[in-house]
């Protein structure tokens, strides 16, 4: 995909294709997290729960590193709303009281393998959260540059009257 | 519904970030990410009746809608005749 282009418009997967229109009919293969765009309209990348990236706080290992089952990047599994209503930008409704200007992006299991990343379901909360964790230890820097390397393979759920 | 001590806490955070969201003050993000771990501990009637909210976030942000006791209140005004 060019560089300038916008990302495209997901409104759910079928059978491991993309299908677009509007939010529905979404599969278990799809993870959704809300994030800033960047000025090409796809998510910004850092440190920050806002952005597509970890903090050192989210994982669980001694030593600071990231692998499977030490927690990370958390996203939404099946739904877009089950992200946390403060999350959720403002004018999705459904008592949604988060940041106006973040969109939801949604990704689907396959992009995030070819990263060397899996999804792990909270086991908490397996409906509505989960875990993007590195299939192998790495540190904090390189997690944060492969979950970088999808940004191109999120797609916007919404707003959906951007495209 | 009655809201427990945890959705109670998360209606006055949310309320707070919003508050500061709209005054643009960073704080509010900080909030909000304190908001995780308490969101992920309510119930699921909890998230229903968050999802149940309408309209803009400035007329609902930090209350739940209350629930209609009205048909309780037939229910057990039956039984009392009843006795």
């Amino acid at each position: 995909m060019p560089k300038t282009s916008r990302p495209a418009m997901i409104t759910g997967w079928g059978r491991g294709k993309l299908r677009f229109g509007l939010v529905k009919n979404v599969s278990t293969s799809a993870y959704f997290r809300s994030m800033t765009p960047d000025e090409n309209g796809w998510p910004s990348t850092g440190p920050n729960k806002r952005k597509l990236g970890a903090l050192p706080s989210e994982t669980n290992s001694l030593d600071g590193t990231f692998g499977s089952g030490t927690g990370g990047m958390s996203v939404s599994p099946k739904s877009p709303w089950h992200i946390p209503q403060h999350r959720r930008p403002r004018g999705m409704g459904r008592g949604s009281t988060g940041p106006d200007k973040d969109w939801v992006f949604g990704i689907d299991n396959g992009e995030l393998h070819a990263a060397f990343l899996a999804v792990r379901l909270d086991p908490q909360n397996a409906q509505r959260h989960a875990f993007v964790e590195p299939v192998t230890t790495i540190t904090l820097l390189e997690y944060n540059n492969s979950l970088a390397s999808t940004q191109r393979h999120w797609r916007r759920a919404w707003p959906q009257d951007l495209a | 519904m009655a809201a427990g001590p945890r959705l109670r806490a998360y209606l006055a955070l949310e309320r707070a970030m919003v508050d500061l969201d709209d005054a643009g003050d960073p704080v509010g993000d900080e909030l909000r990410d304190r908001m995780d771990p308490i969101w992920l501990t309510l119930s699921q009637e909890d998230l229903d009746a968050l999802d149940a909210r309408t309209g803009d976030p400035s007329s609902f942000v930090g209350t739940i809608p209350r629930r209609d006791l009205t048909v309780r209140r037939q229910v057990r005004d039956l039984f009392r005749s009843a006795a």
